[in-house]
């Protein structure tokens, strides 16, 4: 009996100490994580060619962007360059690894004006080209209706050229591309402009 | 000059400890323990580094946590209290390394928070620092830590070098030697894990032998 209740005593201190420590820890990371988000908002504001000071990223873009968060997904939507047009992360299972994209929406919602690989590791040489600017710069301007398609020979303005020998990351794009279109498409129907 | 060093090992106890779990007792070589996140992050030298320092400094502190409270942890609940501990070190870990090292935190993935479920912690927890005095404990951890860090990183040189012509990143062999892709996917860990195992029981047999 003694022995019982020194066990939950010792149990009971112990499981304090380390959620102490922890809820610590997680009150000093809340400060960092920002870091993220800046470089997120970094990555977009390239991709529009607008300019921004070092240290006045998340200023700027708030002047350019309108934050929507439907669910796990943040959709940013342009005020200024491209009004309307509509960015956000999606993210699916290539060959090996979570490969994660970023997909710019134009306004009309019909065409990409553009895809950036923003995480993979995928086979290099073959899967891990996705990063070359040559692949991502062939989903500029390509039509998403009724659904983009990844193919060896590109004939229609839905199609996208795929990297040879690297068939399961190719679609993997593609089928990240897609979800997101239509994730996008019921999360956001209130409010296109 | 070898039956010298051989000696002062021998009348030196924390030296054998050190020596143990570097090479007798290394965690992969020897013990094969911790394989999955082993085979996972030794694609890259600056992956297998930040994933051996994290793995080292759990297994240090635990170590020396445990062996500090070994009286007054009941015996019966000693795993939930290791559990307990060595979560609140990885996450502490795992949160570090998210603010201070932001790349690397996100090519490692989830193997940080999987060093939870490490054996090797456990095991070193449970068949030394739970009876043995904190000094020794450190000196063990800090032992099978460096046969950690050891072992990770001659795989991940060798990985990196072969499959990506690369030494922590900078390009060595770009020009005259062709990247052999396998090595960088998880099948080409199996494989180098298992040369190195091979030329490890090798070295140890051969070793046998002369003593």
């Amino acid at each position: 009996m003694k022995s019982d209740i020194k066990m939950v005593f010792f149990l009971l201190i112990l499981s304090n100490i380390c959620v102490a420590l922890l809820a610590l820890g997680n009150e000093a990371y809340k400060d960092a994580s920002v870091i993220f988000k800046v470089r997120l908002y970094e990555t977009i504001m390239t991709n529009y060619d607008i300019p921004y000071d070092a240290g006045e990223e998340t200023k700027t873009f708030e002047q350019n962007f309108t934050e929507i968060v439907k669910g796990k997904t943040n959709y940013y939507i342009s005020k200024i360059k491209n009004r309307g047009s509509v960015v956000f992360a999606s993210e699916g299972p290539g060959l090996w690894s979570v490969v994660e994209l970023l997909i710019t929406i134009d306004k009309d919602r019909k065409h990409l004006l553009d895809m950036t690989v923003l995480g993979q590791a995928e086979t290099p040489g073959l899967g891990a080209r996705i990063t070359e600017q040559w692949f991502m710069d062939n989903f500029k301007n390509v039509e998403i209706r009724p659904t983009l398609k990844v193919v060896s020979f590109k004939s229609n303005p839905n199609e996208v050229d795929a990297i040879s020998g690297a068939t399961v990351t190719s679609n993997a794009v593609e089928t990240i591309i897609n979800k997101g279109v239509l994730k996008m498409d019921k999360e956001l129907t209130e409010v296109k402009q | 000059m070898k039956t010298v060093v051989q000696n002062f090992i021998k009348k030196n106890k924390k030296m054998q400890i050190f020596i143990d779990g570097v090479w007798h007792n290394n965690p992969i070589f020897g013990m094969m323990l911790g394989l999955c996140s082993t085979l996972a992050v030794t694609n890259l030298m600056s992956n297998a580094l930040v994933m051996s320092l994290s793995v080292s400094v759990v297994l240090i502190a635990n170590s020396i946590i445990i062996s500090s409270i070994r009286k007054i942890i009941p015996e019966k609940v000693r795993m939930v209290a290791y559990m307990l501990i060595v979560s609140t070190l990885v996450i502490t870990v795992d949160l570090v390394l998210k603010i201070y090292t932001p790349d690397a935190s996100k090519a490692l993935g989830p193997y940080v928070a999987l060093i939870i479920t490490n054996c090797i912690i456990m095991g070193r927890a449970e068949a030394f620092a739970i009876n043995r005095t904190v000094y020794e404990s450190a000196v063990d951890g800090l032992g099978v830590g460096v046969g950690y860090t050891f072992s990770l990183m001659v795989i991940a040189t060798f990985r990196e070098f072969l499959g990506f012509g690369t030494l922590f990143g900078v390009a060595i062999t770009k020009d005259f030697l062709p990247p052999m892709s396998l090595l960088t996917v998880p099948p080409g860990a199996f494989f180098m894990l298992g040369v190195f195992i091979l030329v490890i029981n090798i070295i140890r047999k051969v070793n046998k032998g002369e003593s």
